[in-house]
């Protein structure tokens, strides 16, 4: 049984049709990556599948249920985690601080035993911290706990939001390009962190710009263009296919530089 | 037929009130909408725009309408302070900060008021409070219909100005983003001096007429700056058109609340429609932005 | 720092011991209220740091819930006789709830315009206050209001029964910001509240949540004042009294757990330094809040931890592991 199902997903911005009549589905513990020129509508998909606005149309199933207008808060609760393309922490937070809170909805005590019950609330920081810090060694942060997480350099800050992502004990990972702006060494890092993750049991959705982390990383790729699927298949069947060579073509080539301000975000 | 005159006499107030709270919402909409900023002291501008006037023409005796423009040229002056010395240093920092600061600067500029013109009431008296026309059997004051007058006009003015002039496509490009609007080669610093410096004036303008109407007091730009919010909220955040409708729509009905209930229920009135909109319609009449994580 | 500084005990024991022998150092009744009424202000304070502080969204109307936990347990005493312990914690209960109330429309809007929004509500209850006559008694306040007789009778005792509110109130919110919710409230900030979401919080529940906390605490300000002072009128409740706890919080330091305290015992005395010049005490105060957000935006205590942090970089490893 497929562990996400979207059927025929649509989502328009006023007179934009950002997403039409998308299907597509993922199977447990596969990688799937989503392609496609600029203002294609990748993280559309995204942020349809996690309730930041609902579809237009369109059915999208998690696991056995139903997901589509749930808000994000529920749609996470149900085992969906996310990063973003522009990288969110909490920045103000520790390291260890962000991926302790990133255990909440496994961690959640009334407010009078929050304020009242000294040996569970004791007991339950020393797990989270233990937990937050297994996670942070797990991404190779281990080191840098106690740091504020905006005095992060952008590589190690990408890291954290795939470990606060982690934290949350998905089943399903949409990680929107998670190796942009990252150096060489950086990039193989991640992927290699990313497959780490998948070995653990996580399925991977990824939105990447980097054509060589995605034929090397993913196991399956689905191209968008101008909201529509144009091609699904294996990386050596989408290097082939004229289609997608000539919608990069017509948009400047692959894995041409983004600029900010489109639709999609 | 009494009871039409009277109505017809409240909603003549009421507009006048509401062409007011229009001036000063307009300036506000605008530092919102282009510069991201909150202006807690724009009551103050209004205030001190109606203690230039009484300076001007009772101090130094200058005629009335001569005052009316010398005190815009001080609300210009104090607009290009408040962007100078509250604005610009925070620009930039957590939004919450330029409320915080102008907040400060509000408390600052009330009570340095009542120290100087003291908290007595004063009156700027013109050559038109007197006067009363008669139209259709409603009788009108000429310093009311004076200043109804000029701010239909000078709302009109700035409204076309925004859409047709240069320096209002500048405005607006920032207000969309301001990143690509500097790589544009528009200057930040120069069109938030613009819109502080029309706000300004707007504000002092807006003193300057009532001034003659109502009573000048040190404390009058508070309940005015909380008066233009609502309308700035109610009208939708960052909308001109929002801020026109509402600012006059309140002003009449603040007008006929205290022409056939009590002057007591006016503000509560004005503040129970706040409420109400933030419950049913929180991005406002006319706005579509307003909403979280829209 | 996860936990209350244990190894500090000496100094708890010794700021401990110093507190119960205050009114022994200080005769002078008047001094004394003035400390009795630090003791309020930090209430205040501190509860407004929950939402400015941490939630980061400017509340203007914070004496609203003040006002409601005063006017509340005022009157539950003199029209129901109902004694002061039961009023105290009910009265705080119906502020927290008037706190929901407000808190649930307003935070649909942005930063700014939830201040105004605020603003408006502390007007509205105000208005309230001064209208609604026959319930309230209008602008001309409630007099007579009894004190809790039978176990608090005099200044010092009062003195002590406020240090332990606050004491206990201190130690709750202390509890909460180093818990998991008190974690929730910075995540859910507006620079990260999509992804406070994204790890499955429910970010208008934990600010209704969050709000109704601080309201909680402002009103047990509240009722302390009424039954301290036995009088109270609208005019105590008003935006001036929102505005200078904004600026105990805002002086002391943003979202430290010590800052408001220290704002609060800072703008309780400055009055009186400032005797003098009276008339120029707000002025001073507009241009401490102005001076304070645009050259020291962290506060006095935010100040006073980067400098002994650049002292001691030890300081960051040890946070980690405590």
């Amino acid at each position: 049984m497929p562990i996400l199902e979207c059927h025929n997903l649509s989502r328009s911005f006023g007179g934009l049709r950002a997403l039409s009549d998308l299907s597509f589905s993922l199977e447990e513990g596969e990688i799937l990556a989503l392609i496609g020129p600029n203002g294609a509508g990748k993280t559309t998909v995204f942020n349809c599948i996690t309730g930041v606005y609902p579809p237009s149309a369109g059915l999208i199933r998690f696991g056995s249920q139903v997901i589509n207008g749930l808000p994000t808060h529920e749609v996470a609760r149900k085992g969906l985690a996310r990063t973003f393309q522009i990288t969110r922490l909490f920045r103000r937070l520790t390291l260890l601080e962000n991926l302790m809170v990133a255990q909440y909805p496994f961690s959640e005590l009334p407010l009078w035993q929050t304020l009242l019950d000294f040996r569970k609330t004791t007991a339950l920081e020393r797990k989270l911290a233990a937990q937050a810090q297994e996670i942070l060694e797990f991404v190779g942060l281990g080191k840098r706990a106690g740091e504020k997480a905006e005095n992060l350099p952008l590589g190690d800050q990408k890291r954290l939001e795939l470990g606060i992502a982690l934290a949350t004990r998905p089943s399903l990972l949409l990680l929107d390009e998670p190796a942009a702006g990252m150096n060489p060494t950086e990039t193989e890092e991640m992927v290699r962190l990313i497959r780490k993750a998948r070995e653990s049991g996580v399925t991977v959705l990824l939105i990447e710009h980097d054509m060589k982390l995605v034929m090397g990383l993913s196991e399956r790729i689905l191209v968008l263009n101008q909201g529509r699927k144009i091609a699904e298949g294996t990386p050596r069947e989408i290097s082939n296919n004229p289609l997608v060579i000539e919608a990069y073509l017509g948009h400047g080539g692959m894995g041409g530089k983004k600029e900010g301000g489109h639709a999609e975000t | 037929m009494d009871l039409l005159l009277e109505i017809a006499q409240q909603v003549i107030n009421g507009l006048v009130i509401g062409g007011i709270y229009t001036l000063m919402a307009l300036g506000m909409t605008m530092i919102f909408g282009i510069l991201d900023q909150t202006n807690f002291a724009h009551g103050e501008l209004y205030m001190l725009g109606a203690y230039a006037a009484f300076f001007f023409s009772m101090v130094l005796g200058i005629p009335y309408l001569v005052s009316v423009c010398l005190a815009i040229l001080v609300g210009v002056l104090l607009g290009l302070m408040y962007e100078w010395l509250i604005f610009r240093p925070v620009r930039g920092k957590d939004p919450l900060n330029a409320v915080i600061a102008s907040l400060g600067a509000s408390i600052f500029i009330w009570n340095a008021a009542l120290l100087v013109f003291g908290g007595a009431p004063r009156e700027i008296p013109t050559p038109f409070l007197g006067e009363k026309v008669n139209l259709l059997g409603v009788s009108l004051n000429v310093q009311r219909l004076l200043a109804l007058a000029v701010t239909i006009g000078i709302i009109l003015a700035l409204y076309w100005w925004i859409g047709k002039s240069r320096l209002g496509r500048a405005m607006r490009a920032t207000a969309q983003n301001r990143e690509v609007a500097a790589l544009m080669g528009i200057k930040i610093g120069r069109v938030a001096e613009l819109v502080f410096a029309t706000g300004g004036a707007l504000a002092a303008l807006g003193g300057a007429l009532v001034g003659p109407i109502f009573l000048l007091q040190p404390s009058m730009g508070l309940l005015a700056v909380g008066k233009a919010f609502i309308v700035v909220i109610v009208g939708g955040m960052g909308s001109v058109l929002g801020a026109i409708y509402t600012g006059f729509g309140l002003g009449v009905l603040e007008s006929l609340t205290v022409g056939f209930l009590s002057s007591a229920y006016r503000d509560v009135i004005s503040f129970a429609i706040l409420i109400l909109v933030l419950w049913v319609r929180p991005q406002g009449l006319f706005g579509r932005t307003g909403e979280r994580g829209g | 720092m996860k936990t209350l500084p244990y190894r500090n005990l000496w100094k708890w024991v010794g700021t401990g011991l110093l507190l119960l022998i205050v009114p022994v150092l200080v005769r002078d009744p008047y001094y004394l209220h003035l400390i009795n009424m630090s003791g309020l202000s930090i209430l205040l304070a501190a509860s407004l740091n929950l939402i400015t502080g941490f939630l980061g969204e400017l509340n203007l109307g914070h004496a609203a819930f003040y006002g409601v936990g005063a006017y509340a347990s005022a009157l539950l005493t003199m029209r129901l006789h109902l004694p002061f312990l039961l009023t105290l914690p009910v009265a705080s209960l119906l502020a927290a709830f008037s706190g929901a109330l407000i808190a649930y429309p307003c935070l649909r809007l942005k930063g700014p315009y939830f201040a105004i929004a605020t603003f408006g509500y502390g007007e509205i209850v105000r208005l309230i206050l001064h209208n609604w006559d026959t319930l309230t008694n209008g602008p001309l306040g409630l007099r007579g209001i009894p004190g809790p007789a039978g176990f608090i009778n005099s200044k010092v005792e009062y003195y002590y029964f406020i240090l332990t509110i606050v004491a206990l109130s201190l130690l709750a919110i202390w509890r909460l910001l180093h818990s998991q919710l008190g974690r929730t409230f910075w995540a859910v900030r507006q620079d990260s509240v999509v992804l406070a979401e994204m790890i499955g919080i429910n970010s208008t529940r934990v600010k209704v949540l969050a709000f109704m906390v601080a309201a909680y605490f402002a009103g047990v300000a509240g009722s302390l004042y009424a039954h301290y002072l036995r009088f109270i009128s609208p005019d105590t409740f008003s935006f001036l009294e929102s505005s200078t706890a904004l600026a105990m919080v805002i002086v002391g330091g943003l979202g430290t757990f010590w800052g408001p305290v220290l704002g609060a015992i800072l703008f309780t005395w400055l009055p009186e330094l400032l005797r003098s010049v009276s008339e120029y005490r707000m002025i001073f105060y507009g241009l401490l809040l102005w001076g304070s957000i645009t050259f020291l935006p962290q506060g006095i205590s935010g100040f006073l931890e980067s400098r002994i942090r650049k002292n001691c970089t030890t300081g960051v490893a040890r946070d980690a592991h405590s």
